[in-house]
């Protein structure tokens, strides 16, 4: 009798296998050092199809130098698994009392996905970055939110 | 025990305590803080006086003259707009401007400026008419120029003497 129930168990433990993936934030989305116009400008890092640099929208004064599509990587553990990535509207960066906003991510990163295989896979983060008009000079930092769900096939 | 018990207690140990361990998880959420940053430079003006404004010298006459500058255009030499005087030499102002983003500038000339030798005075005017244009389109890496000129009217029976004095130009962007 013992080795009957034992053998039922077995049976289920066999049968069932959990997927999940691992998620790493590798490097932030960077603007870069900008030069501002004093009529503010609109900061663009378009990382739909892979990482880069911020460029000034056309019509743009305002001068960008170095700066990057921010990294996320995710180890998936099962090919067809279906990555739904959510990010958020918008991000506030601050320096002090001073502020910019960040949004359109969604547009400028990469889409949803369905893993082909486990090898890692990089979530490339853009976004366009807004600067007001006299906007005051210094580092600006934040950081916002991203879910990830993950389906498992 | 009858087998049928056994295999009964083994089921209901599946359905309540073992299955939702084992029941594949179809899907997972995780959340990744991601830091964002940005450092912003104030832009750079500066103005600097190349030449300055100098109406060269004049000969009055036995009536009022004015002599005008038109470097609306560029750079100018002086004319004899009404009157008899004459001129020699002299040449309109000019200010580098310089910046680190292309830009609109814009120029804020004076209505009118003041030369004076000791208590006698001429005035200077239409500044604004006969200068480099505003809004000024200043780029990086270059001098950008802006040229002054202007009307300056002599009477009649100005004291012959060497006269000067100043005027404040303001760049914006």
């Amino acid at each position: 009798m013992k080795f009957k129930s034992f053998f039922f168990i077995i049976v289920l433990l066999t049968y069932n296998e959990i997927y999940c993936a691992e998620i790493t934030a590798v490097s932030p989305i960077n603007f870069g050092t900008i030069t501002a116009s004093f009529h503010g400008d609109i900061i663009q890092i378009n990382a739909n199809f892979g990482t880069a640099p911020p460029f000034v929208l056309l019509g743009g004064k305002s001068v960008v130098s170095g700066g990057q599509s921010g990294l996320v990587v995710l180890k998936p553990d099962s090919p067809g698994q279906m990555v739904n990535i959510a990010y958020p509207v918008s991000i506030e960066i601050t320096n002090g009392a001073n502020k910019m906003k960040i949004r359109d991510f969604s547009s400028n990163s990469t889409q949803n996905f369905v893993t082909e295989n486990t090898s890692p896979v990089n979530i490339n983060i853009g976004g366009v970055l807004e600067i007001e008009s006299n906007q005051k000079s210094g580092s600006y930092s934040g950081s916002g939110i991203i879910n990830i769900i993950i389906n498992n096939p | 025990m009858n087998l049928k018990k056994i295999f009964f207690q083994n089921f209901l140990c599946f359905l309540f305590i073992l299955l939702p361990l084992f029941i594949p998880l179809q899907a997972f959420s995780a959340s990744v803080t991601l830091d964002a940053t940005a450092t912003i430079e104030a832009a750079a003006l500066t103005a600097t006086q190349q030449n300055s404004l100098n109406f060269g010298t004049i000969i009055i006459s036995d009536q009022e003259s004015t002599i005008r500058i038109n470097a609306s255009a560029g750079a100018a030499t002086p004319s004899v707009e009404s009157g008899t005087a004459s001129v020699s030499g002299g040449g309109s102002g000019l200010i580098y401007v310089t910046t680190n983003i292309d830009s609109n500038v814009t120029i804020v000339y004076p209505a009118s400026a003041t030369i004076a030798n000791a208590a006698n005075q001429l005035t200077i005017n239409n500044i604004s008419a006969n200068s480099t244009p505003s809004p000024l389109n200043a780029v990086t890496g270059t001098n950008n120029e802006i040229h002054v000129g202007g009307i300056l009217t002599v009477p009649a029976s100005q004291t012959a003497a060497t006269y000067t004095g100043t005027m404040s130009i303001t760049v914006n962007y």
